[in-house]
């Protein structure tokens, strides 16, 4: 491509993208939105923005597994610890915007590339070097609803069609015409923000719930974390979601599919914030072991568990926290001091295999992976009160209030401190001061008994050349190391109201509020009866009426969260 | 052995079929290591993470100077070739001129160097044959403290050295004679010279792992042990900074040729020391270090404070082992990390001290010592018929 026809098509693609959404009307706000699905009976609710595992989800669903995206994604928001309920909060920098739309570009020019056009567009145009009409508007039509989670309005599909017809002019080629348009739709709100379009309820008079499509796309990417699939869609077009036993129907069989693993590693990657993994970073002079790929690793680690225990044989949710059996890379087992054999070539990739740790041994259960013990530590050295707070706060959804200002950390922080030569020392001196003993009485036995693992995760007996005591107590009831805290949080009837309450959250995008108290107590109920089986809990949620009704006034939701 | 750490390996499931083999067995076999009264040996394994000579080079330890630097010796390997000092000059400047950008297909004063050699008075590759060209006559090293064992056991002799840590008098260590003048071989122990690191950054990521394992009844108490020299079947596993990453597993290369090395040995306040030198064999980098062998293998192990093994080792050398990795990188040693390596080659017939030809009685190996640093590892015996047991395990620890 020449250099002047290549700044006539950049000129083009800038100026369709931003034609196109004008064109469409991109909502200001989610609050103005709310107030005009609240006055008019219809209209875009709540908008969240896509994970980036989402948009890399939906593409790979769309377009296949070849597909670059290249790009980076702006920051996620974390809100009542969950970024899915941050995501609804977010909106787009103008250096984000410019990151997808380089990646939109770059995911439409690798479509209509001539190695994949015959593969990815259903048709071909009657001369290469100008517009089809047709062959565009079947494309479009098609990756459009997909793309969008609904059909495209016909105003939509026309402008979408005319803007590629225009580049393809432009540049004298079809296919860059149609790739120019494909970037503007993956460039647009539509795709990069799931919107919850409400309609008046025609069950609960004055109330609203989601259309049909939105509530396909509420229950994609709570059960599987992308977009609905062709029978899902289906399923909303034909209105068969506005009834029970349709909704029963679709969320049994999307329940029943393998794409369930990909749901419920999200909520955990979520809930447990395992997103910290990415940007965790260690002193490898302390740490030699840890490193970019030990962190990956972790996070696959602690998800693969999860997977195996509550999707595969559908396990009781506590068990998490006693659980023996894992999944080990040769990487991670040198951290734990596991021997672990590859038998494959030098220089293959570390691959994962399953393992279970023995009775008796010190490592059980999630808290004491790397993916809890060495995301909740600082970079040189292990954090008994992060790791404390953690617990508390991740898993038992407990408030710790945040420690008062000017306090002096000196003494906690001195690890070559020869008088506190143990973290429980150093936190009993420093717990002294009355202001902070407080809070530290809250989390620090927890974290203490955690006090094996050292900040990169791997274990140890002693600090300092002393021998290290674990033992404590919470909420009343005495461990003796990580192993019996393990046991004790699995009992603890926080931990099960916790992960049906951060579920819940995920599953409606908010907190619920106080008219939602009696629907989150029946499923709390009905998670203790059905076993505490995490599927049957995403069952229940997705089959409540409540899980599709329009999102609560703002002012609502800010008062009278159940929090 | 720790039993936190081994008894991990009790039960394995839902794993692909040969993994799942492979850690069963490697359960297997350490649960019976935990239960057994009968065998309670436990076993430690050091993964080799460096090798180097054994240097321990001072100021002023080579009286009459360090030998020339590989342009000062060529410009002398001119002279010796009769060449008359205006046409060395021309020469010399023109390869300065090429800087290092040298052509090797043109250059002259590279053809030279390499073709110097003189059989019958035909010119022949200086490197294939050390022996054809004239002796430089390079100067040897004569330090008194050099790192090693009294190999032959006949004490202090005239040309004995005391070793600078143990202080082990008696030690036979020529080698050090023989590389001590030259530059880039100079350094101390744990330093490595030039050419130390740069011929270990070449090998280290073609070879396989070497391993030392350690087995007796109670590795932190004094007493007898077995040390077992291997070789790995995978190289060595490294840290995201550059250092070998300790605690990974590995599987012990069953080749016999590499196999056998076993040798009977003892702890004795912390050292673990072999104590009937035997003979030790093993196969390295196909390059450089394609063979590498010790008569009357000597070695002790110490760990450090940073949690590292810290082994020397000692016996005779073969001198075409030797010349091996000098003189087969031809010019590129010469530039590189061997300068001279004819020089070299004289210099280690005339130290050589072991092993004389029966016909000639020119001695055919020279006294030698090592360094290497290790770091703990697993590793497994891998049979023909597949994994079969555990040879050893990693340590605990704390920080």
């Amino acid at each position: 491509m020449s250099a002047l026809k290549r700044k006539v098509v950049r000129a083009a693609g800038a100026g369709l993208t931003l034609a196109v959404c004008l064109g469409l009307n991109f909502p200001a706000s989610q609050a103005a939105t709310a107030e005009k699905a609240a006055d008019t009976g219809v209209g875009v609710a709540a908008m969240r923005r896509l994970t980036p595992e989402q948009y890399a989800n939906i593409i790979e669903e769309v377009f296949g597994p070849s597909i670059e995206l290249g790009g980076r994604f702006e920051p996620e928001l974390r809100v009542d610890h969950l970024n899915e309920l941050g995501s609804g909060q977010l909106s787009m920098s103008s250096l984000g915007m410019a990151q997808f739309d380089s990646m939109a570009r770059s995911i439409a020019a690798q479509v209509v590339s001539e190695k994949s056009r015959d593969i990815m567009i259903p048709c071909k145009p009657a001369a290469a070097n100008g517009p089809d009409d047709a062959c565009a508007t079947k494309f479009l039509a098609h990756a459009g609803s997909l793309l969008f989670r609904r059909p495209l309005t016909q105003p939509e599909l026309q402008s979408y069609v005319q803007a590629a017809h225009a580049a393809s002019v432009t540049a004298k080629d079809f296919y860059t015409g149609l790739s120019l348009t494909l970037g503007a739709v993956l460039s647009s709100p539509q795709f990069l923000f799931r919107q919850a379009t409400v309609e008046p309820d025609p069950d609960n008079r004055g109330q609203f719930r989601l259309d049909a499509y939105s509530k396909a796309t509420r229950l994609s990417f709570f059960l599987w974390n992308t977009m609905p699939d062709a029978a899902l869609l289906t399923a909303a077009e034909k209105g068969e979601l506005n009834s029970k036993k349709g909704v029963e129907k679709q969320v049994a069989r999307m329940l029943a599919s393998h794409r369930l693993e990909d749901g419920v590693r999200a909520f955990f990657a979520d809930m447990l914030q395992l997103d910290g993994l990415s940007v965790l970073a260690k002193d490898t002079t302390l740490y030699p072991k840890f490193d970019a790929m030990v962190a990956r690793d972790a996070r696959e680690q602690t998800l693969r568990t999860i997977v195996d225990l509550l999707v595969e044989h559908r396990g009781d949710y506590r068990d998490l926290f006693t659980a023996r059996k894992t999944y080990l890379t040769q990487a991670l087992a040198s951290v734990y001091r596991i021997p672990l054999v590859n038998e494959a070539p030098n220089g293959s990739q570390d691959f994962w295999q399953a393992y279970e740790l023995p009775e008796g041994d010190p490592r059980a259960g999630i808290l004491t992976e790397l993916s809890f013990v060495a995301l909740n530590s600082h970079p040189g050295r292990s954090s008994p009160t992060l790791r404390g707070k953690a617990l508390r706060e991740v898993i038992l959804c407990q408030k710790v209030p945040a420690p008062p200002a000017a306090v002096n950390f000196s003494i906690v922080q001195d690890t070559s401190n020869p008088v506190y030569r143990t973290a429980r020392a150093r936190l009993t001196a420093h717990a002294v001061n009355p202001v902070c003993a407080g809070c530290h009485k809250l989390i620090d036995p927890m974290g203490l008994a955690l006090e094996n693992f050292d900040g990169s995760g791997a274990f140890r007996t002693e600090e300092n050349g002393v021998a290290l005591d674990t033992s404590g107590t919470l909420d009343g009831v005495k461990f003796n190391n990580a192993a019996e805290l393990g046991r004790v949080v699995r009992d603890n009837p926080a931990t099960t109201s916790c992960v049906v309450d951060r579920l819940l959250s995920y599953g409606i995008g908010r907190a619920p509020v106080a008219s939602e108290r009696a629907w989150a107590d029946g499923l709390k109920a009905a998670f203790i009866k059905d076993g505490h089986v995490i599927p049957d809990l995403m069952r229940r949620i997705a089959t409540s009426p409540e899980f599709f009704r329009a999102e609560p006034r703002i002012a609502e939701v800010t008062k009278a969260s159940l929090n | 052995m720790s039993q936190s750490l081994c008894g991990p390996l009790r039960a394995i499931f839902a794993a692909p079929k040969p993994f799942k083999a492979t850690v069963l067995a490697l359960a297997c076999a350490l649960g019976s290591f935990l239960t057994s009264p009968a065998s309670a040996e436990e076993s430690q394994t050091y993964v080799m993470s460096r090798f180097w000579h054994a240097a321990n080079n001072h100021e002023g330890d080579c009286p009459t100077g360090l030998n020339p630097r590989y342009k000062d010796q060529w410009a002398k390997n001119l002279v010796d070739l009769g060449i008359p000092p205006q046409e060395i000059a021309r020469i010399l400047e023109k390869d300065a001129e090429a800087g290092e950008g040298r052509d090797f297909e043109s250059n002259e004063l590279l053809k030279l160097m390499i073709t110097r050699g003189r059989i019958d008075g035909r010119a022949v590759n200086t490197y294939a044959h050390p022996l054809a060209v004239k002796d430089p006559n390079l100067k040897p090293w004569s330090g008194k403290f050099a790192y090693g064992f009294d190999l032959d056991g006949k004490g202090v002799t005239a040309t004995s050295f005391e070793d600078p840590e143990s202080h082990e008098k008696g030690v036979k260590h020529e080698l050090a004679r023989v590389l001590g003048c030259n530059d880039e071989f100079r350094a101390r122990l744990r330093e490595g010279s030039a050419s130390a690191l740069f011929l270990w950054t070449a090998i280290k990521d073609a070879a396989p792992a070497w391993t030392f394992t350690v087995t007796g009844e109670n590795l932190k108490k004094d007493g007898p042990v077995t040390i077992k020299v291997s070789r790995a079947m995978e190289g060595i596993k490294y840290n995201g900074n550059g250092t070998a990453r300790a605690d990974m597993t590995y599987r012990a290369d069953p080749d016999p040729r590499t196999d056998h090395n076993v040798y009977k040995g003892e702890i004795k306040d912390g050292v673990i020391s072999v104590t009937e030198p035997g003979h030790l064999f093993m196969v390295q980098e196909p390059l450089l270090f394609p063979r590498f062998t010790l008569d009357r293998f000597h070695a002790r192990m110490k760990m450090n404070d940073q949690g590292v093994m810290e082994i020397i080792i000692g016996g005779y050398q073969p001198i075409s082992e030797i010349y091996h990795w000098c003189g087969s990188g031809s010019i590129d040693a010469d530039t590189n990390f061997c300068a001279e390596p004819p020089g070299i080659y004289h210099l280690l017939r005339k130290f050589a001290d072991y092993d004389p030809d029966p016909k000639t009685g020119q001695n055919r190996a020279i006294s030698s010592t090592y360094y290497i640093e290790a770091v703990p590892g697993f590793l497994t015996t891998v049979k023909p018929e597949g994994l079969q047991n555990i040879s050893s395990s990693a340590h605990g620890g704390s920080r």
